[in-house]
């Protein structure tokens, strides 16, 4: 036979209809041989009446679907689709300075790369010493354009 | 359950049940994400009055409730991106309702305004407005955990599971809780209701 505090335990799970069948059985068999167990539900189960009547009754709107979707949108919101999405990333002034801080490291990195790869390259000027190096050594390279070494070889 | 049963709520523009009405929260938030602004006002009417009960019985304020829910929607639509695939919608709402609305009760307290109390009904209080003051008293009484759960609860669309990912407790401890929460919401409102009980 279930007691008062094992019953008084399980009052909750009871009125939300959560009990096995077992239980509820066991449940119900001692609340019809405990008034005390009978009286104390019942309580319950009016304050929970009272609770849900009093949020019926007094959190209701105040404002219309409409004016209530209006003042969100006044709360900048923003379209999160798409285009709207990033209008919205954008929209937020963190996010402003951090796009723009993001952008100007971007920015630096790649002219930084573009210099480099520049540097890397072969310039026409390279190509033309190349040629001349491989043809005469580059010791005649070295006397190309040299107007005081001009015709000590001839080519 | 939660989740949406389109013909159970309440259709808060007052027309028929069109196409619209009847698509599920995730079809919804999909056209929300591509700017479908009437997706939008269909989600929040489907729970806008759940959510203000749920902040309601944590806050007792009808203004502080529609504010806090008012800022949870503005939240959950700047975040719908992050929303999809991750789970029941109402659920998520729910989570934001009550951090909204604990969030206020911190302001709300750091300012040190006070909310309506009870006191003993005068001549001129009617039955009604009686019963809704006791209620909000017994409310207030209650540690904020107990208030929470119950008012979780009261909406009677969550069950302990999802109530339990709300408030990220085990639901072992929602059971518990909700069943002290409900004790001791009775035992007050008996001691305050009196004879009328």
């Amino acid at each position: 036979m279930m007691r008062c505090k094992q019953a008084r335990k399980l009052f909750s799970v009871y009125l939300d209809e959560g009990l096995s069948l077992g239980e509820a059985q066991d449940f119900e068999k001692h609340l019809s041989a405990c008034a005390g167990c009978r009286e104390q539900l019942e309580s319950w189960q009016k304050a929970g009446a009272a609770l849900t009547a009093a949020l019926d009754a007094d959190a209701v709107p105040s404002t219309s679907l409409e004016e209530f979707v209006s003042a969100c949108r006044s709360g900048e919101i923003q379209p999160v689709g798409s285009l709207g999405r990033l209008v919205q990333r954008l929209s937020a002034p963190r996010r402003v300075v951090a796009a723009t801080v993001a952008g100007s490291f971007a920015l630096t990195f790649a002219l930084i790369l573009v210099f480099w790869a520049a540097s890397l390259s072969t310039s026409p000027l390279d190509k033309e010493l190349s040629v001349y190096s491989n043809r005469f050594g580059p010791a005649n390279v070295l006397a190309l354009g040299d107007p005081n070494r001009a015709g000590e070889e001839e080519w | 359950m939660g989740g949406h049963t389109p013909r159970d709520d309440n259709n808060a523009q007052g027309e028929g049940v069109h196409e619209i009405d009847e698509l599920p929260d995730d079809k919804l938030i999909e056209r929300v994400e591509f700017g479908d602004e009437q997706s939008f006002a269909v989600l929040v009417g489907r729970y806008r009055v759940k959510a203000l009960h749920v902040a309601y019985g944590i806050l007792q304020s009808r203004a502080d409730a529609e504010d806090a829910v008012q800022e949870a929607f503005i939240r959950i639509y700047r975040h719908l991106g992050k929303f999809r695939g991750t789970g029941c919608f109402s659920s998520w709402l729910y989570k934001v309702v009550v951090n909204e609305s604990l969030r206020l009760l911190r302001t709300r307290r750091l300012a040190s305004t006070k909310t309506e109390s009870y006191s003993p009904p005068g001549a001129t209080a009617d039955k009604d407005t009686e019963a809704i003051l006791v209620v909000k008293q017994c409310l207030s009484d209650l540690p904020i955990k107990y208030r929470t759960v119950l008012a979780l609860r009261a909406i009677k669309e969550l069950d302990y599971a999802e109530i339990a990912g709300i408030i990220e407790a085990p639901v072992g401890t929602v059971r518990s809780r909700l069943n002290e929460a409900r004790r001791l919401f009775a035992e007050r409102w008996k001691e305050l209701m009196g004879d009328e009980v």
